[in-house]
């Protein structure tokens, strides 16, 4: 793997997946790109691509099971547990408490008679997906693939429904991405600044940090560069939604922002219904309309990627 | 003697009231009864699950397994704490929250004695 | 007894804030007694949508823990990068270095130290503040230094507070984080009622289905409402359907109104600028149904248990020893 680029924001709901996806899509036709959706609670850029999840994969992490032939009743385990996943019975007896437990192995290396074996619980799953750069489509079907059209792999991250702890399967999702990732890999992170975020972006050459044109925005948008700064990946800033509200009181503010964080704004994405008619339809917009004045935007976006990743000018 | 527990909200004591949850009630009250439904002994404790972060139940339901209660009173119990309390034979009553815990204390007795 | 009514989405800028807003301005007006509660932790933004007169108190959240090396005792082994279970410890010009930002504060790297040469230690993680806003309620905040992990303990940390705060009959708002992990189950628990916000998109849809068996699992009934309606008509069809199946109770539709980025821009709430825009109006409507709930919530929230109760059930795989 050459690079990585993240894609993030810290707001939710700027567009982080809608950018993700016609990145992705426009790079994917002239270089070789993964796509990472780690937006593990709320992965959404299969839908967005109009893709299908596939290849199921768990993402499994260690639980502790007693031997109980083996235990003296020491307590060891339940008072070292740091998350409560541990009760002790009325007989003394320790007993696991599987959604509470974080896989840390804590009480496997205190136990002195080596009563607790690992077993393995399943936090949640990553899939992958062949989808034409052109959108629409799962990968298996290939009916209306022309011969050498462009694809790329969407490598997904899903967090089961009631377990709380996101980081495994962003790490897992992250793994397989870039194990598969000969050229470029892309991440989409989750909403807000928390470590699943972090640990998303962490070692991406750069990132777009997508925000909108709202106070809340902007306070959002700081919070996010104050991650990517910590991380010492180059951020660059999308203002996505550009026309809503009061934007041009605050375009200053956001110049403001990124250049106190050494960030650079590098596109305003005008807000546009036909932006809003793609993203529903299932297709990136690039895709749907190539003559649109948000996919020449993109275009020139991707240029000024591929040359800071590939170090050189693109032909145009 | 059976010993029962029940999630209070205030100091705690035999006219606090039931909590409406018990895993964050602010105290547990511990009330023993003697087999004629008499009150023997009340104690109050911290309930360390109302600052706990997640299995605040949990911690909660530790207490009662340690001080060997028999019945934990109050409102109805998720799921889980459900199958944690069995587990941990701990006889579980619903009462509706804000009821005199003296009065939920009797009402758990008369459920018990129809029981045995 | 506070009663909690939780806002809740999934998908991240459908209106959470702004519903939570109005709904807390509104039951304050009817003479309520209101805490509005950021549970937001990584990135906070009810503070910019709710005036705030002034902010009373500002207390480090310093119940994190992080290990540290110490150097001098140190023989590089690197047991505690091959034991590290979140890929914290790294090695960095020849020396074993702990990642601040995913380093959890477990226990493990400490037991597994042949030197014991790491320790334990609590850090602070962000802050927990106390505003009083324009509108005679307090709101709790709190931010987490970003990221940091540990943002579902520090929502439970600012709900605590407000707890401590509330009298008989309070009412908190709990305006939640986008998402299902941790930060959103502490402000799912201990809620009466989950109000969940969608916008008719298959991607909010996928979403809104995700919180909703999350707050199924505690059987907290839900109420849905649906924001932006118009914007995607055809699919609104399809989101009533998952609430009829599921029991959710619809308290109304919020049509696209520009006054909304507006109102966000003046930084004032939507439903005290603009009270007679399209979306203050049905805003407005839906707060009274909440009110309503409020009233009723024995009645109502009884008639709106999950249909389809799903608790958790953790996926394990027994060691092969067992």
């Amino acid at each position: 793997m050459r690079a990585a680029i993240g894609v993030t924001g810290g707001k939710g709901g700027t567009g982080k997946s809608m950018v993700a996806v016609n990145v992705a899509t426009l790079i994917s036709r002239e270089a070789d790109l993964v796509l990472a959706d780690l937006d593990a609670e709320g992965a959404n850029d299969h839908i967005l691509l109009g893709a299908s999840l596939e290849n199921e994969e768990p993402v499994k992490i260690m639980l502790p099971f007693i031997r109980y032939k083996d235990c003296i009743k020491c307590s060891a385990c339940a008072n070292v547990c740091d998350t409560g996943a541990i009760m002790m019975t009325r007989e003394k007896l320790p007993m696991i408490l599987p959604r509470l437990c974080d896989g840390c192995r804590s009480c496997l290396f205190v136990c002195p008679t080596n009563a607790i074996l690992e077993g393995q619980r399943i936090v949640g799953y990553t899939y992958q997906t062949k989808v034409p750069a052109r959108g629409g489509g799962s990968g298996s079907g290939d009916e209306d693939r022309g011969e050498g059209e462009a694809t790329f792999t969407l490598v997904t991250g899903v967090l089961r429904e009631g377990e709380e702890h996101t980081p495994p399967v962003v790490i897992a999702a992250k793994r397989r991405a870039a194990n598969l990732a000969k050229d470029l890999l892309m991440v989409d992170t989750g909403a807000g600044t928390a470590n699943h975020v972090a640990i998303a972006l962490s070692g991406s050459r750069l990132a777009m940090a997508v925000t909108e044109p709202t106070p809340l925005g902007l306070h959002d948008l700081e919070l996010i560069l104050r991650v990517l700064e910590e991380l010492g990946v180059e951020a660059w800033v999308i203002v996505n939604r550009w026309g809503i509200g009061s934007s041009d009181a605050i375009a200053g503010r956001i110049d403001e922002v990124a250049r106190s964080h050494r960030a650079t704004v590098k596109a305003r994405i005008p807000y546009s219904r036909d932006v809003v008619d793609a993203y529903v339809k299932g297709v990136p917009i690039v895709s749907a309309m190539p003559d649109h004045e948000v996919t020449r935007i993109f275009s020139s976006l991707v240029r000024e990627l591929l040359e800071v990743v590939r170090g050189r000018p693109e032909a145009m | 003697m059976p010993r029962i527990a029940v999630g209070t909200e205030g100091e705690g004591g035999l006219d606090d009231v039931v909590s409406h949850r018990f895993g964050r009630a602010p105290k547990i009250t511990i009330v023993d009864v003697d087999d004629g439904g008499k009150v023997v002994n009340v104690r109050v404790l911290d309930n360390p699950g109302a600052s706990a972060s997640g299995g605040a139940v949990v911690k909660a339901i530790q207490v009662l397994v340690n001080e060997g209660v028999d019945a934990v009173v109050g409102p109805a119990f998720g799921p889980n704490a459900q199958a944690i309390l069995e587990e941990m034979k701990v006889v579980n009553l619903t009462i509706p929250e804000g009821t005199k815990v003296r009065d939920a204390v009797e009402a758990a007795m008369r459920e018990l004695r129809s029981r045995a | 007894m506070v009663f909690e009514i939780a806002v809740a989405s999934g998908k991240g800028g459908v209106g959470k804030s702004t519903l939570s807003s109005t709904i807390a301005l509104h039951l304050k007006e009817k003479g309520y007694d209101v805490i509005a509660i950021d549970a937001d932790a990584d990135a906070p933004n009810l503070h910019l949508i709710l005036e705030i007169e002034s902010w009373e108190k500002t207390e480090p959240y310093a119940d994190a823990w992080i290990a540290e090396i110490d150097y001098s005792k140190c023989t590089n082994c690197g047991r505690c990068l091959d034991e590290c279970p979140f890929g914290a410890v790294g090695l960095v010009d020849g020396k074993f270095v702990i990642n601040q930002v995913v380093c959890e504060g477990c226990l493990t790297c400490t037991l597994v130290c042949q030197d014991r040469a790491i320790k334990r230690r609590k850090v602070e993680r962000g802050t927990i503040r106390l505003a009083r806003t324009a509108y005679g309620f307090p709101l709790w905040t709190s931010e987490l230094m970003p990221g940091r992990p540990n943002t579902g303990k520090l929502v439970t940390e600012v709900k605590n507070r407000a707890r401590e705060m509330a009298r008989d009959g309070t009412i908190s708002v709990v305006d939640s984080a986008a998402g299902i992990g941790c930060q959103v189950v502490s402000s799912l628990a201990g809620a009466n009622v989950a109000v969940l916000v969608a916008e008719p998109t298959a991607t909010s849809l996928s979403d809104l289905k995700r919180v909703h068996t999350v707050a199924k699992q505690t059987l907290l009934p839900s109420a849905l409402v649906i924001n932006k309606y118009d914007v995607n008509p055809g699919f609104v069809e399809e989101v009533l359907r998952y609430a009829r199946d599921e029991n959710i109770d619809v308290l109304g539709m919020i049509p696209y109104d520009d006054h909304v980025p507006r109102a966000m821009a003046e930084m004032k709430p939507l439903v005290r600028l603009y009270p007679d825009a399209p979306a203050s109006r049905a805003l407005l409507e839906v707060a009274g149904k909440v009110e309503e709930i409020v009233r009723n919530w024995r009645e109502w929230s009884i008639r709106h248990r999950p249909s389809r109760p799903a608790s958790y059930m953790p996926i394990v795989i027994r060691p092969p020893q067992m």
